[in-house]
């Protein structure tokens, strides 16, 4: 009887594991708000997601080094990138492959790649960020050239531009102004004191201790601030002007990845309105692409704010160029 | 044969999980559009720049390893060698600073002497420094240089102290009848674990060459920084790994250097067995100085980044979240550091003695060599073990989506280290020792059992503790090559630290700091255990 007991229970095991399958994504979008989506995905399909998490240190950036040394044998199925970048990347470089998804048909086509390479989700968006305490409303900067002005000297900080979003701020910056208004606008910025840190977290931590008046970050870093009640505030700077850079969580189905057909599941999941919403909700208040999503007050709809005309592939491209520039700017 | 086949395995593995994956990495350095090429190193040595970069980070190793000198050494003395009070609880505090991750002690001294800092409003107040200049001093070289010596002196400390608990205490007895304790320390005890100090500096000394959280936070341009950057912002493995040549080349230098001032002097001693234990100096006035200086180095390496820690973890709930958060993580880092430092324990103990104590033409060339890529960067392995490992083929992919490949990492980034720690609590055993087993015909396994591990007792424990440590603590290559579902408290750290609450970042480093501490606590009471027992016998 045991016997046979144990002859229906195994297989039905095995039909448990393999009823939903699994599906590997490689994430560099910050842990605590993504594990509650795949954690939801899961729930939903009962497909089991295998999650693999960039880290501060890493700059967001180890993960794109190991999709590419795994290129020959990949390991992933889909790369949830935090920035628009990195995807654009890894296509040059033939690591993902296309696939259009249908739940993305209302995702504005400039957040699109039109090949099918990435797909555009909930934005974060470029802000300055200053201390409440050092700094009154009136005082507060509206444009990122305002801080290159001799009342901020020494008091603005921002993240080593070789890395991260800020790298792609300022290639964003020199495809907008021209090069030879960026170069100055840095040199400017690098002549009035500029603090350049290891991090947008660092930007955001100085700014909150008082250490600098003001800092150049993103928005999910300030939303985290302002939650924990530090005394610091953020400003979509250039509104009348050329506006701020829109940077759009991008998700890419990896090339001869393992499980393509459950990839394709978690893109369509991912760029659902639900998981717009849900990054609206979150704590690093995201701002969803689409204009019919509800979000808390505190948030923006991504027709609030003034967004940078650029192309993302554009932005790839520049900030390849101006990388030497950029390094000896750093002091690399 | 039973020896040569057994150092051969070791050798082997080491060769496996080593040598091969770096190899690879430079390998193909040297390669450009499938062709041989010197491209990515002729600008290292060519251009001003990187002399700089290189200057910048032989002076952080510098003083690092200066600074960790001077609290390690002594610390090791007074916890071997004086009745200091509190002796085993100043030991394992001593270990925190090592094991709370460096990037987060770089944090708390920066918010510490920052220009709003606590301290820094207490030091321009009363000195006449300015805010500037303390707020300047923290992100430069010498700021970048005192984190790491608070972060690296409990290796000095723990690898000085093992050495002197091997030291025969009759010769210091000896030298005690016709002289003071000041000149039996300095003309009988340091001589005799000079090896094991040297071998301690070295290894802070790459380690601090190699380290790249602290320069990284404080925005300091050594050749880390450099590496970092061709990786991560132009994609370019191979200018990084060629970059990381010159730290090969300095670490060859340093071994030929050591080579040279150790050639011809013995430092046999007949260890602990052949006694019962270690020398204590009594002296009021040496316990006194004993309790400040271990003091000082308490408040300022322990007190205050885990004040910072227990202040802003402010609640309990925030201690909650962080437990849930590294449930899993808790795990992992126990079973992986504990298989990771068994297993560099292991290896590291036939390679010490296969590089110290066979007597052939290639024992010379063989320390050298496998010290040769301590200094290269976690991520060069990384990639490095990527490239090797992650292939379709059954032994491959199970080895590369399992544990293992974490246990490998570990190898490949501190088998030198360990087997440098066991090579020179080797350099303290006489060869006339196992002479005498092989006189009387016994096994080399016979010998190894009854003979030579009972004597390398203390430098194995020492490796293990060290081992593990730098198990719990490693990120970088692990982060490169960890599966789904393995992953370890500092991965868990640092991808929640950037957008978590402050206080649960707090809370969870203070979780491994009690996470690592319980099972060396664990391992401390039973080693002392074991080697009481057959100091006994």
């Amino acid at each position: 009887m045991r016997f046979i007991t144990l002859m229906i229970l195994v297989p039905l095991l095995f039909f448990k594991i393999c009823l939903g399958g699994e599906v590997v994504v490689y994430t560099s979008e910050d842990k605590v708000f993504s594990e509650p989506v795949l954690q939801q995905f899961e729930k939903k399909t009962g497909i089991k997601v295998r999650a693999i998490y960039d880290t501060e240190e890493t700059k967001s950036t180890g993960l794109v080094n190991r999709l590419i040394a795994e290129k020959d044998n990949p390991q992933a199925d889909v790369f949830w990138s935090g920035d628009p970048v990195r995807p654009v990347l890894l296509e040059t470089k033939g690591i993902t492959t296309p696939y259009i998804s249908s739940s993305a048909s209302d995702i504005p086509e400039i957040y699109k790649d039109n090949v099918g390479h990435w797909t555009g989700f909930s934005a974060r968006a470029r802000i300055i960020l200053y201390n409440t305490n050092l700094i009154n409303m009136d005082e507060r900067p509206l444009s990122i050239f305002d801080l290159a002005k001799p009342m901020w000297r020494g008091q603005v900080a921002m993240a080593n531009p070789l890395f991260g979003t800020t790298s792609i701020h300022m290639a964003a910056l020199f495809i907008t102004l021209g090069d030879e208004k960026a170069r100055k606008f840095l040199q400017d910025l690098k002549a009035n004191g500029v603090k350049v840190v290891s991090s947008n977290g660092e930007v955001k931590r100085l700014v909150a201790r008082g250490e600098v008046k003001a800092g150049i970050t993103d928005t999910d870093d300030a939303s985290v601030a302002i939650k924990e009640g530090s005394p610091v505030k953020m400003e979509f700077p250039d509104k009348t002007s050329i506006g701020t850079l829109i940077m759009p969580n991008m998700v890419s189905l990896i090339k001869n990845g393992p499980n393509q057909e459950n990839g394709k599941k978690l893109i369509d999941y991912l760029v659902s309105s639900e998981v717009e919403k849900s990054l609206a909700w979150a704590t690093c208040a995201q701002m969803p692409l689409r204009y019919d999503v509800r979000t808390p007050a505190d948030v923006l709809t991504i027709d609030a704010v003034k967004g940078m005309d650029v192309d993302y592939h554009a932005v790839a491209q520049k900030l390849d160029e101006i990388g030497e520039f950029l390094k000896q700017w750093a002091g690399y | 044969m039973q020896k040569r086949l057994t150092l051969g395995f070791f050798f082997t593995v080491f060769v496996c999980t080593t040598f091969i994956p770096i190899l690879w990495m430079f390998g193909s350095s040297l390669y450009e559009d499938g062709r041989f090429s010197f491209v990515y190193y002729r600008d290292i040595f060519l251009t001003q720049r990187y002399v700089k970069v290189i200057l910048n980070s032989l002076i952080l190793a510098s003083i690092t390893t200066a600074l960790s000198s001077l609290a390690g050494i002594p610390a090791g003395f007074f916890l071997a060698k004086t009745n200091l009070p509190l002796k085993n609880v100043f030991k394992i505090c001593f270990l925190i600073p090592f094991i709370i991750p460096s990037y987060i002690v770089g944090i708390a001294w920066a918010n510490l002497l920052g220009r709003t800092g606590f301290l820094n409003t207490l030091l321009s107040q009363y000195t006449p420094l300015s805010p500037e200049s303390i707020s300047n001093f923290m992100y430069s070289l010498y700021g970048a240089s005192f984190i790491l010596s608070i972060n690296l002196f409990p290796v000095v400390m723990l690898m000085t102290e093992y050495a002197l608990k091997n030291v025969n205490p009759r010769l210091e007895e000896s030298g005690l009848i016709v002289g003071s304790i000041f000149q039996v320390v300095r003309q009988i005890t340091l001589p005799l674990i000079a090896p094991a100090i040297l071998s301690s500096m070295m290894i802070v000394f790459i380690l601090s060459l190699s380290e790249f959280g602290i320069p990284s936070l404080l925005q300091v341009n050594v050749l880390t920084t450099q590496i970092f950057t061709q990786f991560s912002a132009f994609y370019n493995e191979k200018a990084a790994t060629a970059i990381a040549f010159p730290l090969i080349v300095i670490t060859i230098i340093l071994m030929i250097l050591e080579q040279v001032y150790f050639r011809g002097k013995s430092f046999d001693i007949l260890g602990r067995r052949a006694s019962n234990g270690t020398i204590h100096y009594q002296e009021r006035g040496l316990t006194v100085i004993g309790i400040l200086f271990c003091t000082f180095i308490f408040i300022l390496c322990v007190i205050v980044p885990l004040t910072t820690l227990i202040v802003s973890s402010k609640t309990v709930s925030a201690y909650y979240d962080a437990f849930r958060l590294a449930k899993i993580g808790i795990k992992n880092t126990i079973l992986y550091g504990s298989l990771g430092a068994t297993f560099l324990t292991v290896v590291g103990f036939f390679l010490g003695y296969l590089s110290e104590k066979v007597q052939s033409k290639l024992r010379n060339s063989i320390a050298p060599f496998i010290w040769l890529f301590f200094a290269v960067p976690a991520t060069v392995i990384g990639v490095g073990l990527i490239k090797v490992c992650n292939r379709p083929e059954g032994i491959f992919q199970f080895i590369y989506g399992s544990l293992w490949i974490i246990i490998l990492g570990y190898g490949a980034r501190f088998l030198p280290l360990s087997s440098r720690i066991m090579a020179n609590y080797f350099k303290q055993i006489s060869n006339s020792t196992e002479e005498a087993g092989i006189v009387m015909g016994a096994s080399w396994f016979r010998i190894l059992k009854k003979i030579i591990v009972p004597l390398q007792g203390y430098g194995i424990v020492a490796a293990w503790l060290i081992s593990f440590m730098f198990c719990v603590g490693e990120l970088g290559t692990t982060i490169l090559v960890y599966p789904p579902g393995h992953e370890t408290l500092p991965i868990t750290l640092f991808t929640v630290m950037v957008n978590s609450p402050a206080n649960i970042v707090s809370a969870l480093s203070l979780i491994i700091v009690v996470m690592t501490l319980l099972p060396l606590g664990i391992f401390l009471a039973t080693t002392r255990y074991f080697l009481t027992t057959e100091a006994k016998e």
